[in-house]
C-alpha cells in the first residue's frame, strides 16, 4: 500500500489523532482550561482538575480516532461504528466532569 | 484616553493590514496582467466566492458565540455525495441508485439541507447540553460525517447528474449565475437573522459574554443548538451548490473548507473570540481571500507556495485579531 492511499483512507482520523494528541497532552502539562473553553467563560470549581481530566478525555478521543484509521482497512461500518460509541461515551463523560470540576 | 489622529490612522491601518495589502496586490495584478479586470474573470470570481461565502455565514454563526465548526469541510463532501445519488441521469452506467427516478433538484436540496441539519443539531446537543467545547465536539461530528459519507459513496466518486441540476450552476438570471443568486439570498436571510431577530441578538450575547447572557434570560442551550443546525443546513447547500458546479461529487469534496471559512471570516472582522461580526465581514473576508487566491494564479505564483501565502495571511489576520481583543480589553 502505497503512502499516498493511506493518506487518502486515513489521512483525515490520523491527522485529528494528531490534533487530539496535542491539545490533551498539552492541557494535561499546562492544566490550562482557556487553551479549549477560550476566554471569558464562567470561572470551573476545579480548573487544574478539570484540565487534566478533559485532557484524559481528548486521548481517549485521539486514541479512538487511531482506531478507526485503522479500522478503515478492515471494515467503514465497523469503523464509523466505533467513533460513534467512542463519540457517545466521551459527551457522557464530559457532561460528568464538567458537573463535577467544571461550572 | 482619547487618541490622536495619528493614532488612529495608526490602529486603523494595523487593523486593516491584510485587507489594505490584498487591496494593493489585486490592484498590481490587475495593471500586471491582461484579463484580470475583465467581466468573465468576475464572474468567475463571484461564482467561485458564491459557494465559499454560504460555508463563511454558517461559519460565522459558530464564530459569533466563541465557537468554531470543523464538521464543515466534511458536511460539505456529505452533502454533495447525497445531491449527487438522488440526482443522477436514468442512462447513466455508473447510477448509485439504480432504479430510481431522479428527484426534483428543489425536494433533493431539501432532503441534504434537513440531513445536515440534523448532525448540525447533534453537534450543538454535544455543546449546549454535554459541555462539550466546540473545537472538540465539531472534530468528533467531523469524523462521524465522513465515515458516514464512506459507508453511504463506498468511497465511490459520482457524476452522471441530471440537466436540472448542472443548470443550478450553467443557468443564469437577470445575466447573473443561479449560484451567485443563491448566495445573494442566503447572505440576505442571514443579515435578517443576524440584526432583526431575538435569536440574532441572544448570539451576539452569547458571544460577547456568555455567563452575562445566561443571567439576563438568555436561553443559550437553544440557542446554540438552532445555531449549529441552521450553519449545517448552510453546509448542506454548499456541498450542492458545488456539486453542481463540479458535475460531481466525492467525501473529499469540501476539504480543508472549515478552515478557509473561519479564515476568511476573521480577515473580514468576526471574531475568533466571540460576540462581534457581521455578515459584510464574511462577505469581504470571503472576497478578499478569493481575489488573493486568484491574484496569486495570474502572478505565476507556484500551486504549492500558494499554500504558503495562504497560511501566512490566516496566520497574520488571527494575529490582528487577537492583538485588537487585547487592546480591547
Amino acid at each position: 500500500m502505497t503512502l499516498e492511499k493511506l493518506m487518502e483512507v486515513a489521512g483525515i482520523p490520523a491527522l485529528l489523532f494528531a490534533v487530539c494528541m496535542y491539545y490533551g497532552i498539552r492541557l494535561i502539562i499546562t492544566k490550562d482550561a482557556t487553551a479549549i473553553r477560550g476566554q471569558n467563560q464562567k470561572a470551573l470549581k476545579d480548573e487544574k482538575t478539570y484540565a487534566v481530566m478533559a485532557g484524559r478525555l481528548i486521548l481517549f478521543f485521539g486514541a479512538a480516532t487511531l482506531i478507526m484509521g485503522v479500522l478503515l482497512f478492515v471494515d467503514t461500518i465497523i469503523a464509523v461504528a466505533e467513533i460513534i460509541i467512542s463519540t457517545t461515551v466521551m459527551g457522557i463523560l464530559w457532561k460528568r466532569m464538567n458537573d463535577k470540576y467544571g461550572c | 484616553m482619547v487618541k490622536t489622529k495619528q493614532q488612529k490612522i495608526k490602529d486603523f491601518l494595523i487593523n486593516n493590514g491584510v485587507i489594505i495589502v490584498m487591496f494593493i496586490l489585486v490592484i498590481y495584478t490587475g495593471f500586471t496582467s491582461d484579463n484580470f479586470f475583465t467581466s468573465n474573470n468576475l464572474m468567475n470570481i463571484l461564482m467561485n466566492m458564491s459557494s465559499r461565502l454560504v460555508i463563511a455565514l454558517g461559519i460565522a454563526g459558530c464564530v459569533i458565540t466563541a465557537g468554531c465548526d470543523l464538521s464543515a469541510g466534511r458536511m460539505i463532501g456529505l452533502g454533495g455525495c447525497i445531491a449527487g445519488t438522488l440526482l443522477q441521469r436514468m442512462d447513466y452506467s455508473g447510477k448509485f441508485f439504480p432504479d430510481m427516478e431522479p428527484l426534483n433538484v428543489f425536494v433533493a436540496l431539501l432532503i441534504v439541507m434537513t440531513i445536515c441539519a440534523a448532525f448540525g443539531t447533534i453537534t450543538g446537543f454535544f455543546i449546549a447540553y454535554l459541555s462539550v467545547p466546540p473545537f472538540i465536539a465539531t472534530l468528533a461530528m467531523m469524523e462521524i460525517v465522513y465515515g458516514l459519507g464512506l459507508i453511504y459513496t463506498n468511497a465511490t466518486p459520482l457524476g452522471g447528474y441530471v440537466k436540472a441540476y448542472t443548470n443550478v450552476s450553467n443557468g443564469k438570471f437577470l445575466g447573473i449565475n443561479y449560484l451567485i443568486w443563491i448566495a445573494i439570498i442566503v447572505a440576505a436571510i442571514t443579515w435578517f437573522i443576524f440584526n432583526m431577530t431575538r435569536h440574532g441578538k441572544y448570539m451576539y450575547a452569547i458571544g460577547g459574554n456568555p455567563q452575562a447572557a445566561e443571567v439576563a434570560g438568555v436561553p443559550v442551550k437553544k440557542t446554540l443548538i438552532l445555531i449549529y443546525m441552521k450553519a449545517a443546513a448552510m453546509y448542506g447547500l454548499a456541498g450542492f451548490m458545488l456539486g453542481a458546479k463540479a458535475g460531481g461529487a466525492s467525501v473529499q469534496l469540501g476539504y480543508g473548507y472549515e478552515m478557509e471559512a473561519i479564515a476568511a471570516c476573521t480577515i473580514g472582522g468576526v471574531s475568533v473570540t466571540g460576540g462581534r461580526g457581521k455578515v459584510s465581514s464574511a462577505i469581504i473576508g470571503v472576497a478578499v481571500f478569493e481575489l488573493l487566491k486568484v491574484a496569486l494564479q495570474y502572478l505565476g505564483v507556484d500551486a504549492n507556495a500558494q499554500y504558503i501565502a495562504i497560511g501566512i495571511v490566516i496566520f497574520v489576520a488571527i494575529s490582528l485579531d487577537i492583538r485588537k481583543y487585547i487592546a480591547k480589553k
